[in-house]
């Protein structure tokens, strides 16, 4: 097993996860309320990486970071570093090709959310956001844990994105994907097995005690009561 | 509270279409239940959403205890946190993933020492004793409720808002709860608008009544005065007075009136004009009867012979159908029925005070 590559896919699906639930909770919870005629196409923008190829959101990241591009131009006006290439430009790629699977479970959960508890909480002089945090969070933790997993799940299976915007760069762009790739170019199917079945072992326990804990999350609180 | 008086007149508009006309003023040093009551689908929880300031009417003033809540003219606002009300909707909406002790103490601001010493007041005044660790799927209707009250007296309102708070438990339970549900109200003096759509809910908990029907509120005043003096007929259909049929005032006089019907005349305590055409109601439950014959006429009395022409069953009671010139119903108990020997076609005599004969 290649650690350094595991270790770098973990560290890129886990700071993604992160960025997507600080992101998408906002994103979700204007979603799920909000009654603005545009809602629609947000929420297009939103679901857009679930269509389109990776490559050709890929292919649009690589010419906006590249130092043409609006993004290349920002990092070099800030004295920064390119993005192309580099571990952080593959968290922003990962990000916006991950959106909806942390944005849509969170949308579903906050809608689900009875409205006269929140409500009944502005009424006992709780402001908007101190509901959101004491109510709609807790009762939305089935929504938080399928999307952190999704999320999770989604960045380390990625490969299209990763190899546009990324390529294969040992110990900066070198994931477990484009890894297993690269060992079955090279026809060291040994090596590849190696990655693989590990991998695909891991994400079905993942998914098998999501799905069990999400039905155990769901008996303390029938709705409608 | 002498001077807590809750000052209502505003629109609800949906385009230009007016939705909601509500117009009262209740003043609670006259009693602290007042009830918002009509059929279905009359606006009452509208009405009830905009004083607990989660819906703002399009036009308007709303004014509590001298404080202005919404001002449409002169753009006064002031959101839902900030108008100390114990608002409780439909269903009570405690928060699942809290114990009953979190729930009361949802709402108090300051310390865990003073949040804790509050909840152990409400627990004790509600009777919640040894609950305080359960979680709301694990209580009793009837538990619910008491919860839903105590989490917001824990925050000590101004005013309570209450939304049908009875329609969601079972009917044996409804029944107890309501007599007690009442003295708890009055016990706590906070006063209270309380939103439903039971006849027999809005007569044993309210002290005032507004009446709504289609939006608008089409009369306010004591709980007795609206059942007995109903002020149209789609306000005496309502609250169920009978309309036993139009007649013609033929005397009046004195604040008295005598009005020619079926071929009878009933004396009403009405003032009227001679002559003119008017709705007569009574209320079936203002209807004695007496066995046989009518006897001799006593002052401000009707009595009337009567035969009977229907019985059906009321709940506990006995729903009687008089046929004396016009129809009549009457409302008698089980023994009552027994003791007069009460059969169809029977001959009984009807007796109506004058003062429960209305005229509209």
């Amino acid at each position: 097993m290649d650690w350094p590559v595991v270790w770098l896919t973990v560290r890129l699906a886990a700071v993604t996860t992160v960025l997507l639930l600080l992101v998408g909770t906002p994103l979700a919870y204007w979603l799920a309320t909000t009654r603005r005629p545009w809602r629609g196409a947000v929420e297009a923008l939103v679901a857009l990486p679930l269509v389109l190829p990776p490559t050709v959101l890929g292919f649009y990241l690589l010419l906006a970071m590249g130092p043409d591009g609006p993004l290349g131009a920002l990092t070099e006006a800030l004295g920064l570093n390119g993005l192309v290439f580099t571990f952080e430009g593959l968290v922003i790629a990962s990000v916006l090709h991950s959106l909806p699977f942390a944005v849509q479970p969170l949308a579903v959960a906050f809608a689900a959310v009875d409205r006269s508890l929140v409500e009944t909480s502005w009424s006992l002089g709780r402001s908007r956001t101190q509901t959101f945090f004491r109510v709609v969070v807790p009762l939305s933790a089935v929504g938080f844990l399928t999307g952190s997993v999704l999320s999770f799940a989604h960045t380390v299976g990625e490969f299209g994105v990763v190899l546009m915007v990324g390529g294969n760069i040992p110990g900066a762009t070198r994931t477990l994907s484009i890894a297993i790739y690269d060992r079955v170019q090279a026809l060291d199917y040994a090596a590849a097995q190696q990655m693989a079945l590990p991998l695909l072992v891991a994400s079905f326990l993942v998914l098998a005690a999501v799905y069990s804990l999400r039905r155990r999350w769901a008996q303390p609180w029938p709705i409608g009561f | 509270m002498a001077d807590r008086i809750l000052s209502v007149r505003f629109e609800q508009r949906y385009a230009s279409h007016v939705l909601v006309a509500a117009r009262l003023a209740l003043d609670f040093a006259r009693g602290p239940v007042a009830c918002l009551f009509g059929p279905s689908g009359a606006g009452k929880t509208s009405v009830l959403r905009c004083l607990a300031g989660l819906d703002r009417p399009s036009a308007g003033r709303i004014e509590f205890d001298g404080r202005v809540w919404f001002d449409a003219a002169e753009r006064t606002w002031v959101g839902p946190q900030a108008r100390q009300v114990g608002y409780l909707p439909q269903g009570f909406a405690l928060f699942p993933h809290l114990s009953v002790a979190g729930n009361i103490g949802y709402g108090v601001d300051g310390g865990g020492a003073l949040r804790r010493a509050r909840v152990s007041v409400v627990v004790e005044l509600l009777g919640l004793g040894g609950l305080e660790e359960r979680r709301p799927h694990e209580l009793s209707g009837g538990q619910r409720q008491r919860v839903a009250l105590g989490r917001a007296l824990a925050r000590r309102p101004q005013l309570f808002l209450l939304d049908e708070p009875l329609s969601a438990l079972d009917m044996p339970t409804r029944e107890e709860l309501r007599t007690e549900l009442r003295r708890l109200l009055i016990e706590l003096a906070v006063p209270t608008v309380m939103v439903t759509h039971d006849r027999s809910e809005a007569l044993t908990m309210a002290d005032q009544l507004a009446l709504m029907i289609d939006g608008r509120v089409r009369q306010v005043g004591a709980v007795d005065e609206v059942f007995a003096r109903p002020a149209d007929a789609d306000v005496a259909r309502i609250v169920g007075a009978d309309v036993v049929g139009r007649g013609r005032v033929v005397a009046a006089g004195d604040g008295l009136a005598e009005v020619e019907i079926g071929g009878r005349r009933l004396l009403a305590v009405a003032d009227a004009q001679i002559g003119a055409e008017v709705q007569v109601t009574v209320r079936p439950e203002e209807v004695m009867i007496i066995a046989g014959d009518a006897g001799g006429q006593l002052s401000a009395q009707n009595r009337l012979a009567a035969r009977v022409v229907a019985i059906g069953s009321l709940g506990p009671l006995i729903r009687l159908e008089l046929d004396c010139g016009f129809r009549l119903r009457a409302l008698i108990t089980r023994p009552a029925r027994e003791g007069l020997g009460i059969h169809l076609g029977a001959e009984v005599t009807a007796v109506v005070k004058a003062t429960a004969v209305h005229l509209l």
